[in-house]
């Protein structure tokens, strides 16, 4: 509106000079010797004073265009905008936001009162406290409402913003006004996805289990009734893959109970790590000695972390048994903890190593690092597990090798804990 | 002898099996053993018959004003809570439920009161739940050793999970090595 | 396996087993897998036809599926509860879930054991093996 004004005075203006001009030339061509001259001047500010109407034009048809593209903008965006004198309580609204609300533009928009009447009664009063309060802290603000009236129920959030005046008052307040039902719409069914996704994957793999049961308990004995060699063989592939399944159904409904935002919520504790990184290599001394693993706990006795137990207890599981089956018989494992804020704990095996690009894919799920062997009995989700849990306590997992046949190492962080 | 030594275990869904497979590893302890199953009074009998075929302990089902001896193994009957006056003798009575079971594990745990000169060894096993947690704290704090099944062999870990998120368990343990822990402590 | 072969009839005839389960793949599973070990079964798809089983005198040991549509499992434990008809007899879940479900509040003292879809053969029987003999220790006992 400003731009507008001062383009008017501009105009004014330069019509005065030009005129003044003009006339004075048709004055002065009453001494018969400058003549030409005169007409000459004359003819040059007539051509100016035509290409200055032509700029002038040009100028109001480009606002027109602008406006035109502002206003397909605005309505393609579902947005509206506005302004709106604070001591006056005069407003504007752009056209689009008439429509948006489905009211015919006008040149002078609803005051305010008249716009708290559009609001539907239930978000009135939090629009008008929300708006008079922007208005006298001169801050901004961000406001969702519904209109009365509206028979799609749609929701709108507005946006404000307080412009001062040069003495650093209050003076107008500008902002725009989104139509967001489609996007909170979208935002619903995001979160609603996402847990219908955990309870999809638990629910799956409960559909799951009761047909692998008849696979799991008959085909034993199946093989018993069997008769010859060859027919045992096939039920054993058969088998394998039953058991294989079995145990994807199992990690992957470990792991979709730990995803966000519906996993169990932590039990933080302070725990002594030593001791239960001792307690969990207890756990799998059978396996160990079977592969003739050796492990050291190398963490110190007075290191406290701070994290779930029995989380914890699983990342440990699952990071031995995964360097168990990586690593040659007779191998040696190392547990190391590096004190910190965060501690960053490490398993470390000279077992076959890894390639730079399977060490930052190994986490993924179903991953597997030996693609020259799809071994069976593994679900390849044990270290997604471990990077759920680590994620889960706010750390993080990664995993670092010099190479095939040198070895791999897994660090991930926890948080420091307090003497317990 | 009246008893000094004292194992007091809690068990629930799942118990049977695995107190099936403790028994077999254990001699006969120097110290009583009270287990405290949540079960009805219809099988807490059988119960015992069944603990008797694989324990090298005499099992019975306690009894009111029992004085508790070594070597010997007591099943808290079905629907009475069990408490041990001064550790050693057995009162049983009705009341509320406590953690929606009786008998509970909590007030047989913390009925007991500091043991003088005595060792004092507290086990949670399998079990839904949390009945257990706060009497194994209470075992903790006056001087006893804590232990709580481990996740792997649990049938259900929820009562051992509850007793380990305390904070206060000394060992977190399997079957087998409940057993062996067991006969560490009470054997010599 | 052994324990297939194995075909030491405790009490042939009378049935021992009950399963109660709604998924018919499940029932004849059971009645295969135990049938072989020798052990009697009768099935029940539900609520009500478990305790008409136990209404016409039905005692020994019974695996109960957790979930059920309509009564599920620990309803139905707690109408056989409220029927009167717990005496006599073991009840074991059968469940396909993985974590301990919180609608067993207060059916701890009896529900003495769990198994978990899907089960190995010897793990079945070994456990089945166990829960009669405990509901024998039970009859002996009365």
């Amino acid at each position: 509106m400003r731009v507008a004004r001062r383009t008017v005075v501009l105009t004014l203006i330069v019509s005065a000079i030009l005129g003044a001009g003009v006339s004075l030339i048709v004055e002065s061509g009453h001494h018969q010797a400058s003549r030409p001259l005169q007409l000459t001047l004359a003819l040059g500010l007539v051509i100016l004073l035509i290409a200055f109407i032509g700029a002038l034009v040009h100028y109001h048809y480009s606002l027109e265009q602008a406006k035109r593209n502002l206003d397909e903008a605005q309505s393609l965006a579902l947005l509206g905008s506005w302004e709106r004198d604070i001591p006056t309580g005069r407003g504007y609204w752009s056209d689009n936001r008439y429509r948006l609300f489905g009211l015919p533009p006008r040149s002078k928009a609803p005051d305010l009162e008249e716009f708290y009447q559009l609001v539907h009664p239930e978000d009135r009063q939090r629009i008008k406290n929300t708006v008079s309060e922007a208005c006298r802290a001169g801050t901004g603000y961000e406001a969702t409402y519904r209109l009365a009236d509206d028979r799609q129920h749609r929701v709108f959030l507005s946006r404000g913003k307080v412009v001062r005046d040069e003495a650093g008052k209050p003076a107008t307040l500008v902002g725009t006004t989104q139509d967001i039902t489609e996007k909170l719409q979208q935002q619903r069914l995001t979160e609603d996805l996402l847990r219908n996704k955990d309870v999809f994957i638990s629910r799956l793999g409960h559909d799951l289990k009761t047909p692998l049961t008849p696979l799991t308990a008959l085909l034993p004995l199946i093989r018993n009734l069997s008769a010859s060699d060859r027919q045992r063989e096939l039920i054993d592939i058969c088998a394998s893959n039953v058991s294989h399944i079995t145990d994807i159904v199992e990690k992957t409904m470990q792991l979709a109970r730990r995803f966000p935002p519906s996993h169990r919520p932590l039990v933080w504790e302070s725990i002594v790590l030593k001791g239960l990184v001792d307690s969990c290599i207890d756990q799998m001394s059978q396996v160990l000695a079977s592969q003739a693993i050796e492990i050291k706990n190398l963490v110190d006795p007075a290191l406290i972390v701070s994290a779930d137990r029995s989380e914890l207890y699983e990342v440990f599981g699952n990071l031995i048994s995964n360097a168990v089956k990586f690593s040659p018989s007779g191998s040696r494992l190392n547990i190391s903890a590096a004190p910190g804020e965060p501690v960053t704990v490490t398993v470390s095996d000279n077992g076959i190593g890894l390639s730079e690009e399977e060490c930052s894919q190994m986490f993924d799920e179903f991953y597997k690092a030996d693609t020259s062997r799809h071994a069976l009995g593994s679900a390849g989700l044990g270290l997604s597990i471990c990077r759920q849990i680590v994620e889960n306590h706010g750390g993080r997992i990664w995993a670092v090798s010099n190479g095939k046949g040198l070895g791999t190492s897994v660090s991930f962080t926890l948080a420091q804990g307090g003497a317990s | 002898m009246p008893s000094s030594n004292l194992v007091i275990v809690g068990s629930s869904t799942g118990g049977l099996k695995i107190l099936e497979g403790i028994f077999p590893r254990l001699p006969v302890l120097k110290a009583a053993m009270v287990i405290v199953q949540h079960i009805t009074p219809l099988i807490d009998r059988a119960f015992v018959s069944s603990l008797q075929r694989v324990s090298s302990m005499p099992v019975c089902l306690a009894e009111e004003g029992q004085i508790l001896q070594h070597g010997t193994v007591y099943l808290a009957p079905g629907g009475l809570h069990l408490t041990l006056v001064n550790n050693q003798a057995v009162h049983l009575a009705a009341g509320e439920k406590v953690n929606s079971v009786c008998p509970s594990i909590d007030v047989a745990m913390c009925s007991l009161a500091r043991p003088s000169g005595s060792r004092l060894a507290g086990v949670i096993l399998t079990g839904m739940g949390c009945d257990g947690a706060a009497g194994l704290e209470h075992v903790k704090r006056i001087g006893g050793i804590t232990i709580a099944q481990d996740q792997k062999t649990s049938v259900i870990y929820g009562m051992p999970k509850a007793a380990a998120e305390t904070g206060k368990v000394d060992f977190i343990l399997s079957t087998e090595r409940i057993a062996d822990k067991l006969k560490e402590l009470f054997c010599q | 396996m052994s324990s297939c072969e194995g075909q030491e009839a405790i009490a042939a005839g009378a049935p021992h087993v009950m399963v109660v389960d709604d998924e018919e793949v499940i029932r004849q599973t059971m009645e295969v897998l135990l049938g072989y070990a020798g052990i009697g079964v009768v099935t029940a798809s539900g609520s009500d036809e478990c305790l008409a089983l136990l209404r016409g005198g039905f005692r020994g040991v019974i695996l109960m599926d957790v979930m059920m549509p309509g009564r599920n499992g620990w309803d139905t434990i707690r109408e056989i509860k409220q029927a009167g008809l717990l005496r006599g007899n073991i009840i074991s879940m059968l469940t396909a879930m993985d974590v301990p479900d919180l609608q067993m509040e207060g059916l701890q003292d009896v529900v003495i054991d769990y198994i978990t879809k899907p089960f190995e053969p010897q793990e079945l029987l070994a456990s089945v093996r166990r829960y009669l003999e405990f509901f024998e220790q039970l009859q002996s006992a009365e």
